[in-house]
Order: structure tokens, then sequence, then C-alpha cells
């Protein structure tokens, strides 16, 4: 068991850029800690997930048209579905859980559909917890608030609405645009990330609109691009216990504390990938390449375990991109796919001088100058391996699908650090792997589609939480919200996994 | 030819993403240096949770009646014997609720500030007038020697004499100074401004209520305070009226007018990093660690909850038995008094209040923190020069008084702090910090007259 303490030096801002097609890599995840993220965007339900969410050589004619909706093109027929989503998080650390609803349609030329998600998340910390609060807030002070504590411990409700329209023009091409819309009261961890707070409000929503363009020929070969624009824009009113002298009783009492935290984040992603099969070998290829350019107007201040006070990260810029590429075979009843994709990030946050600051050196930063900078350079990859297996059954009309896989996302970044007030300079090497197993199965009954997923995502962790003496952790997994922070020191998490189960059902309709 | 581009493709990106991962978790990844050092603002921070260092809370505000009458007697000359100084003569708005004196001039002086002279056959008060700046704040012990106190329960030199109804260990402290033939009621014999004798002056000094009742006598035969009673006392008899009403609404006035908590550090504390400048965070720093100024200036005042021997020169007429020497710590009421205690005051708005220590022997802050960094080499080589001209007399620099200092100093300053010039100059920055913008001006207070119809004066800053 790794010493959570060491956590102590974390200082740390997170932004989190959400959609449920941020593991597809549309929108390119930064994660500058191996921190736990509940499971909390994985709802859409997809033919491969349970494949280890392979996707780059095989269609997916579930998800597909949530990731590009020009996709939505190959839907003929009506069909709606459901995909009640579960994901619970390790040492009894929260959850949640979301209904999706929808359906997709098509009419002459014309392809649409659309799903609204409800989502109900459990807090990431148990009441009886307490976060390690700065060194200010032990002195003579009781262990816990004396003032009322609002929505602490109560589930949060995130709604989801998503829409897409897109038309098929001959010759194979379509295109489509498609809507999101999050209207989010809780993500997943961020109450773990501020250090002595009693509550977090959190409120806003993220804005993720697409275009995609398809063109698809009758080989099975299709080429794809997609433009994506995203607006991330959160509140977090956190409450903190501070405590105070009470010059009227003469001794330290505590009291409220609020602070209005901004988390802005805007990116522009553009996708281009190509896909087809290898003769009639059963062999399928194909191959991407994604571009996200993001602004962070505003990154939040966490502060994690024993941070008393974070440099505040005001603005700051990423570009991302992947370049992938997938092979995928199928043979009989059988199938079997591999991605591997190469993610360099760049990313550039830092402070801004409110008034003028005199540095150490003796100079004066004026107002508006950086009194720090952080520069990472990312280096990371992803690899995924699915397979599949048919089985028939005597008896029933359709074969029992199979699925298992597994991904593997390797994180490795280099940082740069430069504090312009105190003059001084660090640099810092980073990496660590998250690993998901995945597994699944699906039949057609009755002429319904039922399919179950499940996923388990190891190799992050949370900030350790003290409860009495003992440090424990909390929660969750990869796929959803990104992470960009600046670390001070080594890395080291307590370790939780994400457990995530998925029941979607299908219904095809004449 | 696609089959085998592609296979070179896939075996390049997979192992991109073999390096890449190269095996590491969370849990023991990371090639890392050691921790960088803590930034000036986390160092602070975890010295403010040794400390004790927390925001200061809100006074309650007194009603608004209580507080005209308080001001009124703050600044009425009628509560002295002689009709001559009011008690904002020594703590005048106008020098930041002190005077600009090492040691105060009581009644039978004249002038202002600087200016002001001691009367024929009068002495110097044996202590430099405090600030009431932030007095209201919840203080435990009231004077340089902590003579009234708030305990569980005020202790006072007028023991059961003590009336009961006083609100605040602020305003036992008020009861007092009128009681005080130095400063306030005068000698036997005295005439006050106008001529006609001065009737508390004849009273025993042991009889505080007698001098009490004499005031209260003078301020109920006042038309404009008998008004100003009723609408700070409604429903008390004018025959139920005494001194302490009177003290109650002159604390409630101080702790109105003069409570100042917005400094610079203040803000700081309250999780503004941004509040000070570098030099005074470096300063803050040295204050809670090499120059230990925190282990006696520790808690939200930065003072004011102890007593220290701070190896101060002596200087003035003395007190008690032991004059011309000021032992300090009145050992009436601490049972264990140490020789040369004196209370550690709050250091908030300390730039306003010059001049410093019990008996105002140092004219700057760097001369304060200059004395701390060498104590013993400071004491022995003290300039009288520097005191005004008519103290340098009674500065007690004889080597039995020197050593008699040195040997009750306070252990944790006795041997030198070692700062450097720049440090104490980071040091003064930080002192500078504590002042409250709002508190450098402080004339809006005073008003235009008093009831009495006696001239409304106050010291003048030079």
């Amino acid at each position: 068991m790794p010493n959570p303490r060491t956590l102590s030096a974390l200082g740390a801002t997170l932004f989190a850029l959400l959609g449920p097609p941020a593991a597809r890599g549309q929108i390119i995840q930064i994660k500058t800690l191996p921190l736990a993220q509940g499971d909390q965007f994985g709802f859409f339900p997809s033919v491969n997930d349970a494949m280890g969410g392979v996707s780059i050589a095989v269609r997916d004619s579930l998800l597909d048209p949530f990731v590009n909706p020009a996709k939505g093109a190959r839907v003929r027929a009506l069909h709606l579905f459901g995909a009640p989503t579960f994901y619970s998080i390790s040492r009894n650390s929260g959850g949640g859980q979301t209904l999706p609803v929808g359906g997709l349609a098509s009419r002459g030329d014309l392809f649409g559909g659309a799903v609204v998600a409800f989502q109900q998340l459990d807090p990431s910390r148990r009441e009886a917890q307490l976060f390690a609060p700065p060194g200010i807030d032990f002195v003579g002070v009781p262990p816990t608030a004396s003032f009322p504590v609002p929505q602490q411990t109560r589930a949060q409700t995130n709604r989801y609405a998503f829409a897409t329209l897109g038309r098929r023009v001959g010759n194979g091409f379509s295109f489509a645009g498609s809507v999101l819309y999050a209207d989010l009261h809780r993500l997943d961890g961020v109450d773990q990330l501020y250090a002595g707070s009693q509550s977090i409000a959190q409120h806003g929503g993220d804005l993720d609109a697409r275009f995609g363009v398809v063109r698809d020929w009758e080989s099975g070969s299709s080429v794809e691009a997609l433009l994506v624009h995203d607006r991330l824009a959160m509140t977090h009113d956190v409450t903190f216990a501070e405590t105070f002298y009470d010059p009227n009783l003469r001794r330290i009492e505590s009291r409220p504390r609020p602070e209005r935290n901004l988390d802005r984040t805007n990116t522009w992603g553009l996708q281009l990938g190509w896909q087809r099969p290898v003769g009639d070998s059963g062999w399928r290829v194909g191959a991407f390449a994604t571009s996200n350019l993001m602004s962070h107007p505003k990154l939040p201040n966490y502060q994690i375990v024993d941070v008393v006070r974070p440099v505040p990260w005001d603005p700051g810029h990423s570009a991302a991109y992947n370049i992938g590429m997938g092979v995928a075979r199928h043979r009989g009843a059988a199938t079997f796919a591999l991605d591997v994709v190469y993610e360099p990030i760049l990313s550039h946050t830092w402070g801004e001088a409110p008034a003028d600051i005199e540095t150490l050196a003796g100079s004066t930063i004026l107002a508006g100058g950086k009194t720090a900078e952080s520069h990472f350079t990312f280096s990371n990859a992803i690899a995924r391996l699915g397979i599949a297996q048919d089985l028939v059954i005597d008896g029933v009309e359709s074969p029992l699908h199979l699925q298992g896989g597994i991904s593997a996302h390797a994180v490795r970044y280099w940082l740069r650090q430069d504090d312009h007030v105190l003059a001084t300079s660090r640099r810092q090497e980073e990496h660590w792997t998250e690993w998901a197993p995945t597994w699944g199965a699906s039949m057609r009954v009755a002429g319904v589609d039922v399919r179950y997923l499940g996923r388990v995502v190891h190799g992050t962790g949370r900030p350790g939480i003290i409860d009495g003496q003992i440090f424990e952790p909390l929660a969750s997994s990869a796929g959803g919200p990104s992470i960009l922070a600046t670390p001070t020191g080594p890395l080291t998490l307590t370790p939780v996994s994400v457990t995530t189960h998925q029941l979607s059902i299908s219904v095809p309709l004449p | 030819m696609i089959r085998q581009r592609c296979r070179v493709l896939a075996a390049g990106l997979l192992g991109v993403t073999l390096l890449s991962g190269c095996g590491s978790t969370m849990t023991d990844g990371g090639t890392t240096q050691p921790p960088p050092p803590l930034t000036l603002d986390d160092q602070l921070r975890a010295q403010f949770g040794i400390w004790g260092v927390v925001p200061i809370g809100a006074v309650t505000q007194p009603n608004a009646a209580l507080v005209e009458l308080g001001r009124s007697l703050f600044f009425d000359k009628v509560l002295s014997g002689n009709r001559d100084v009011a008690c904002a003569t020594c703590h005048s708005p106008l020098s930041h609720g002190a005077d600009v004196l090492s040691l105060s001039i009581g009644t039978g002086g004249t002038g202002d500030g600087a200016a002001r002279t001691l009367g024929a056959g009068r002495q110097f008060t044996p202590r430099n007038a405090p600030s009431l700046i932030n007095t209201g704040l919840g203080s435990f012990y009231i004077f340089w020697d902590g003579r009234v106190s708030d305990l569980g329960g005020f202790r006072t030199p007028a023991g059961a004499a003590l009336p009961g109804g006083l609100t605040s260990v602020l305003a036992a402290q008020a009861m007092f100074p009128v009681t005080n033939r130095n400063e306030m009621r005068g000698e036997v014999g005295d005439h006050d401004v106008f001529g006609n004798p001065n009737e508390l002056a004849p009273i025993d000094s042991a009889q505080y209520g007698a001098i009490w009742g004499a005031v209260m006598q003078r301020l109920v035969a006042i038309n404009g305070y008998v008004a100003k009673f009723n609408a700070a006392f409604p429903g008390v008899p004018a025959s139920s009226l005494g001194f302490q009403h009177a003290a109650n609404a002159i604390a409630a006035f101080e702790q109105t007018a003069f409570t100042f908590t917005s400094s610079p550090f203040d803000h700081y504390v309250a999780h503004d990093d941004r509040a000070m400048t570098t030099e005074a965070k470096q300063g803050a720093l040295l204050f809670f660690t090499k120059a230990r100024c925190s282990s006696c200036h520790f808690g939200p005042l930065l003072g004011g909850q102890s007593f220290a021997s701070a190896g101060v020169p002596q200087l003035g007429p003395g007190v008690g038995k032991d004059a011309p020497l000021d032992l300090g710590q009145d050992p009436q009421f601490q049972g264990q008094a140490q020789r040369f205690f004196f209370r550690v005051p709050s250091l908030r708005n300390v730039e306003l209040t010059a001049p410093y220590m019990h008996d105002g022997a140092f004219a700057t802050l760097e001369a304060v923190v200059r004395h701390y960094n060498k104590v013993e080499e400071t004491l022995r080589n003290y300039d009288a020069s520097q005191l005004d001209p008519r103290l340098r007399a009674q500065y007690r620099g004889d080597p039995a008084t020197i050593e008699a200092i040195l040997a009750a100093t306070s252990p944790i300053i006795r041997q030198p702090l070692g700062l450097s010039d720049t440090e104490i100059h980071q040091l003064v920055a930080f002192l500078q910090s504590l002042t409250d913008p709002a508190a450098r001006d402080l004339s809006s207070m005073i008003p235009a007259s008093v009831p009495s119809g006696l001239p409304v004066t106050a010291a003048i800053s030079p």
C-alpha cells in the first residue's frame, strides 16, 4: 500500500472535458494525475465496448451515430433503445446510475434521432469522512463544522439531451449534425479535490456540437470527417469550514466560508478517419487522425490533501493530437480487433498577476503578467484488444454473442514548471497506465437485441481522505472527464477500481 | 501492399504504445525529482496553523446611543479632576488611539502631541499610552502590567469595590484612569481650568466608589449628559446610574471606533494570497520562524494574550515601591510575578502606534526589530539621546539595572537572532502589512463639541 501522504505535494488544477465519445478520441482526454474518475459518461449503448472498446477497424451500429452523426446514415430502420448503466467505485466510494432512452430513425434521405438520459450520482465521499484541511483549519478547531452543511451527502441528478439530424446526398455521401447538452450538477470525483471543504455544489453544463461527413462505398470502405466544438462551463460553489477568532466570545469558532471556482474549457476538434475491408480475407483496417485545440479561460483552484494553497491557475491552452490504426478480422463466428493510438499533447497553463507583484529577484511582474507557468509534453498511447464469438444454442432463434477485451491507456508526460515570483524552475516526469478489462454478451430474444457490458478500470486512484486517522481512498475510471493538473511532487494515490455494468435493449422496428 | 503497410504501421504504433506505458502503474510510476520546496504561501500558511493565526470575526455592534454617549465621554475633559484632560488626550484619534510620546503627560499638562508639556510639579506617567486600536477584540489583559484582566471574571485594583454591570474588560479598564492622580484625577489642592477647587482630588485613592460617584455627579449635572444617558440606558433611573454605565459607554465607543481588521494581512489570512507583497510574506515567514516573534506574538491578534520580558531599557519615574524601576507585571494579580514582564501587545496596526515598548524606548519598528535581533547588545548600548530631552535623565542605564533586565530577559531572545539587514527590512514590511488602511486617518471620529462645553482637543501627530 503506498503512502497516500505523498500526495501532499500535489498542487492541482483540473478541468473536465465531457461527452460520451471522449473515449473514442474525438475529444482527447488530458490527464496529469492518475486520478480515478467515475464512469459517468459511458452510458450510450455500444456493440463493441465489451471488446475493449475497439473502434477503428470495426463498425459500431449502436454507438457510431453518436460519435459521428453522419454515420446515422447507416441506420435504415427505426429502432428504439434503452441502456441502463450502473457504475460503482471500490472501497465504498460512490457510484452512479444512468438511464438513457432514445431512438434513431430514417425516412427517405433524412435520418436522425434523439436521446434523453437521466443520471443519478452518489457523492464521492461518505458522510463520516473528512478531508485533511489546510493547516490553518487544524488549530484548536472542532473536526467538523458546527453549521448546517448543504447537499454533501445527497445524490445529484444530471440530465442529458441529444439530437441529431442528417441527410444522404447520394453517391454514398452523408452529412449530419448533432448536439448534446448536459445539465450537470455533479461531476464524479470533483468533491475529492477541495481539501478541507465541507460541501461542493456543482452546477453548469456542457455543450457538444458536431458536424460530420461520411462517404460509404458498397465495398465496405468508408472515409469520414468530423468537426467538434465543445464548451464546458461548470461552477463549483465550495463551502469550507473556516475557523476564526470570535472577539465577542473570545474563542476560536467555526463558520462557513464560501468560495466559487469556475471551470471553463472550450475545444475545437477535427478528426479524419478511414476504414476498408482487405479483399475478402475477412480483415478490415482503419486509421484516424485527430487534432484538438483547447482553450482554458479559467481553471479551478483545486486543493488536494495537505496542499494548503496551490498556485492559482487562471488560463491555459492545449494542443492535443492522436493518430490511430486498427485491424479487425471476421472469420466465421469469431471476430478479432486491435486498435493502437498514439497521442502527443502539449499543454501550457499559467497564473496571471491580478496586480503588480514583486519577485524575489527584485523585478516586478506587472498586472496580467504570468506569475507561474507549467508546460506539459505528453506522449500517451492507447491499445485496445477485443474478441467475440457467436455460440449457437439449440432451440434459440439467434446465437449467443460473447465478447471480451482489454484496453490500456499509457500516460507519460514531462513537466517544466517556472515560478516567476520565486524565480525557481523544475522538471518532472510522470507515467502510469490504466487498464480496463471488458466482457459482454448479446442475444436477440423475441426480436429484441439484449446486450450486457461489463468493464472494470484499474490503475487510477483518488486522493486520500482522513477517516479518523486512517487514510482511505475514493473513487474511479477512465473514459470520462480529462484532468490537467500541476503536480508539485511524486504522484501517489490510493488505488481504486471502477466497475461498470450496462444492459442495453435495442428494438428494431419495421 | 495495403496489408503490408498496415502491418508496418500497426507494429510501429504498438511499439510506441508499449514504450509509453513502460509497465508503470499509478502507485509506483513516475521518475520524479525530490519534491520542490513548498511555496512561500504554503510555508506561511503552515505557520499559521502552528501559531493559531486565524481570521478575526466581526464585533457585535452596540446600540448607537450607547456609542454616542461613549464618544462624548471619551472626548470630554470633564472626566478629569482639573477638567483639563480627556481620554482622547493620551488616546487621540489623530495619533491612532495613542499619543506620540514615549511616556504620557497627564493632568496639568498643556499642549498636544509631541509638543505637550508637563505641568509644574508633575511628572510623566510611568508607561507609554497603549493604542486603543483593536483593544475591543476581546483582550484578556489590559494595561502594560495586566492589572485589569478578565479570565472568567474581572480582576482589578478596585477588588470588591468594582461595581457590577460592566460589560467587558475594556469597560473595566475605563473605570480606572479617572482614579489615577497622575493621569486624570489630579493632586490634592489642584484647581480646575476655571479656577475652581478640584473636588475629586481630595478623595482617598483607595475610595474608588467615592471617586466614581463624584465623577458621576459631575456628569448628571450636565443636561446634555442626562439626555444621552437616558437614550443609552432607557429604563435606568438617574439615581441608579453609576460610573460603570459611563465606562460601558466608553468601551462601546472604543470598540466601535477603534476596531480595524481589514489589513493586507487580514485579507491574506482570509485566503487571498495576493493581498501581501512578497517582501511582507518573507517577513511574515521570518516572524514565525527565525525571528521567533510568534513565540509571544501568537494567535489571531498576534499578541495580547501573555506577558514577556523583552530586555527593554528602563525609562521613566518607575512604579510603586520599586521606583525608579518599573518591574512590570503586577504581582497582586498574577501571583507569580516575574521581574520586567510586561503585557505582550497585539501587533495589529502596530505601524501606526510609535513609539514602541512599554516605555516608548524605541521610536521606529526597525529599531524594535534590531533590538530583538541583538537584545543584549542593544540594551547595553542604548542611546538615550534618541529620547525626548525631558526624558533622557530618566533613563536607567546603570549596570545593575542592565544586568537585572538581562537576567530576566526571555531565553527565547537572549541569544542574537542573526537577522540580516534584508531580513530586518522584510520583517518591517510584514509589520506594515498589519495596517488597516482605514486606521490611518481617524479624525472623523472627533466630535465638534461635548456636553460639558469644554474644548475638544486631541493630540496631533508631529
